[in-house]
């Protein structure tokens, strides 16, 4: 270790080195593992652990100085370049030997996984009756402190609410556990949760949106800069305490988006929004057909009372920033009419609405009639030099 | 009672064997099921963040660091997810001093918790940021250098919708870009935050 190269480390990187509880420094292929630091060296460098009394460029300076002078620094590797390779072909066959052998994922090394099931739970529940649900928990990450909390939903909004109060009859009846009561989930380790839901007698006759959050805690912070990680995986519970089973369903469609004349060569791009303006949640459950032959299943998504909610199908397609009900490659030719019909979860009430449009390729046709006027034109320039 | 899917060359069907709806919860008082038709009753809906701390290591004015963190989904039968981010507070030490978040390349129109501006290392810009890549990201991080400041719970802003779907069935990938660049008058210290990814199944 050379007194002259250690005295040019950058100043930047010799804040981080100094802040190290055992300060290393790693020069061209040798890494150097500093002696102790003198009690005394950590009372001048301050009274607090980011604050310097002196500078701690001067600090660091001044202990490899001493280590240097008192010899107390170690070569902690060192390695020439036939040993360094040798050492990384040794350590990366022992690597993925042992990861072939024992079946290990690294990305569960240092990771966070949860899964639950079931992702989302639908409850119509009169008030003064009890049912119970069964939810699983596992990780497949490393160790983790888990938290169970109740969170309410709203679309599109996904913060917990500091105003929210919990309802007390939605309530976890493990032993083990409780709501806001973090326990250890080891790695490979799956829990039942029992969620109990009993809405007293008295209770509004109300749909109530609510998530059960699996959160974990950030691991402890190191030495160095950094940014913890925590993971939150949501399970949804709709809750609708009704004391008939009959509740006002209602939506309407809100826009019926197609191209009155479209060119033969472009994808057919259809959009429809819809509006549940009822009082429960509600799913469209129906078809979009094209000239009454080839049609399209909407997937039975919820769109959540006054929500409005762009339907899709399995031909559904993301188009820059727009998410598009039927996205369809294809040639079309003349008139094409296009067909939705839905009802509103199995119900009676039924929507169904169509419209028409035409394809042309009028693209190809501007394309040529350009051409057809240049090509006059030049056959009329022609004809007046021949003249 | 049973119900499910069945479906032949020329046609779909959807059953259900037993009671209907309105005559369960007539004579049981309740009605419970996952999904429609019960049909993700037995789905696995996981997320998973690969590392689980991100360290910045030593930070060195006007040389900005990048780290990155792996996001995977998988959403079973559920028909679609969506998750956000958000972070507890900027990058701060216990003396309180912080790193501010990124306002991108433009002060007088910077960039947003929703949405992402370009961000160029050239310039003496600073803070603290993130890219995103992915089939499923937001369609904002039009490339490498578009980055967004994350959103902050303690100025009670809302986590940013970072990723959605709207399909059944998929495991999607996004690698999200830590930025950190900071000035040279910015304080000695060991800076930290936590940063709260959320995930909920499509409805």
């Amino acid at each position: 270790m050379k007194k002259d190269k250690i005295m040019n480390y950058p100043a930047a990187e010799l804040r981080g080195i100094l802040c190290h509880p055992e300060p290393r420094l790693n020069r061209g292929r040798g890494i150097f593992q500093l002696g102790k630091i003198p009690p005394l060296s950590r009372r001048n460098v301050g009274v607090g652990r980011n604050d310097y009394m002196v500078s701690p460029e001067a600090e660091l300076r001044r202990i490899i100085r001493l280590n240097i002078k008192n010899k107390k620094y170690h070569k902690i590797l060192f390695a020439d370049r036939f040993t360094s390779r040798v050492l990384i072909f040794f350590c990366g066959f022992v690597m993925i030997t042992g990861l072939i052998m024992l079946k290990i994922k690294p990305v569960e090394a240092q990771s966070l996984s949860l899964t639950i099931s079931p992702p989302l739970v639908e409850i119509m529940i009169k008030p003064g009756k009890t049912v119970t649900q069964a939810y699983k928990i596992r990780n497949d990450g490393e160790p983790a402190i888990v938290k169970i909390s109740l969170v309410e939903y709203k679309a599109g909004d996904l913060q917990a609410s500091p105003d929210y109060i919990p309802e007390n009859w939605i309530q976890i009846i493990n032993n083990d556990l409780s709501f806001n009561t973090p326990f250890l989930l080891n790695s490979n380790q799956e829990k039942q949760v029992i969620l109990k839901i009993n809405p007293p007698v008295n209770t509004p006759e109300e749909e109530y949106y609510r998530i059960l959050m699996f959160s974990t805690s950030p691991n402890p912070a190191s030495q160095f800069s950094q940014s913890s990680i925590s993971q939150n995986l949501g399970s949804v519970i709709l809750v609708s305490v009704t004391r008939t089973g009959e509740k006002l369903k209602a939506a309407q469609l809100t826009k019926f988006a197609i191209p009155a004349l479209m060119d033969s060569f472009d994808p057919l791009i259809v959009d429809f929004d819809l509006q549940n303006t009822g009082k429960i949640y509600i799913r469209p459950i129906g078809e979009i057909k094209l000239d009454g032959q080839a049609s399209f299943k909407i997937l039975p998504k919820i769109v959540l009372p006054n929500q409005i909610k762009r339907l899709v199908t399995d031909n559904s397609k993301t188009d820059g920033q727009e998410l598009h009900s039927l996205y369809l490659p294809g040639f079309y030719l003349g008139k094409h009419q296009v067909n939705i019909a839905f009802t509103l979860d199995e119900g009676k009430i039924k929507i169904e609405q169509s419209k028409t449009f035409y394809a042309l390729p009028w693209k190809i046709f501007v394309v040529l009639i350009i051409l057809l006027f240049a090509a006059y034109q030049y056959w009329k320039i022609k004809k007046r030099e021949h003249a | 009672m049973t119900s499910g899917n069945k479906a032949s060359q020329n046609f779909n069907l959807s059953d259900v064997v037993g009671q209907t709806a309105s005559s369960l919860f007539s004579s049981k008082g309740y009605l419970i099921q996952s999904g429609f038709l019960n049909s993700v009753a037995g789905s696995l809906f996981s997320l998973s963040i690969y590392p689980a701390v991100v360290d910045f290591g030593t930070l060195i004015p006007n040389s900005p660091v990048e780290k990155t963190l792996q996001i995977t989904i998988s959403n079973g039968d559920v028909p679609g997810y969506s998750i956000s981010v958000a972070e507890d507070h900027e990058l701060s030490t216990l003396a309180q001093a912080t790193i501010a978040n990124t306002s991108c390349n433009l002060t007088n129109q910077p960039c947003t918790i929703n949405k992402a501006l370009r961000w160029d290392d050239a310039g003496g810009i600073y803070g603290f940021g993130f890219n995103l890549a992915g089939n499923s990201v937001a369609r904002d991080f039009t490339d490498k250098s578009f980055y967004r400041p994350f959103a902050n719970l303690n100025l009670k802003e809302s986590p940013a919708q970072i990723m959605v779907s709207q399909q059944k069935r998929v495991i999607d990938q996004a690698i999200m870009t830590l930025k950190l660049n900071i000035s040279p008058e910015q304080a000695v210290g060991q800076y930290r935050n936590t940063l709260s990814f959320t995930a909920v199944a499509g409805i």
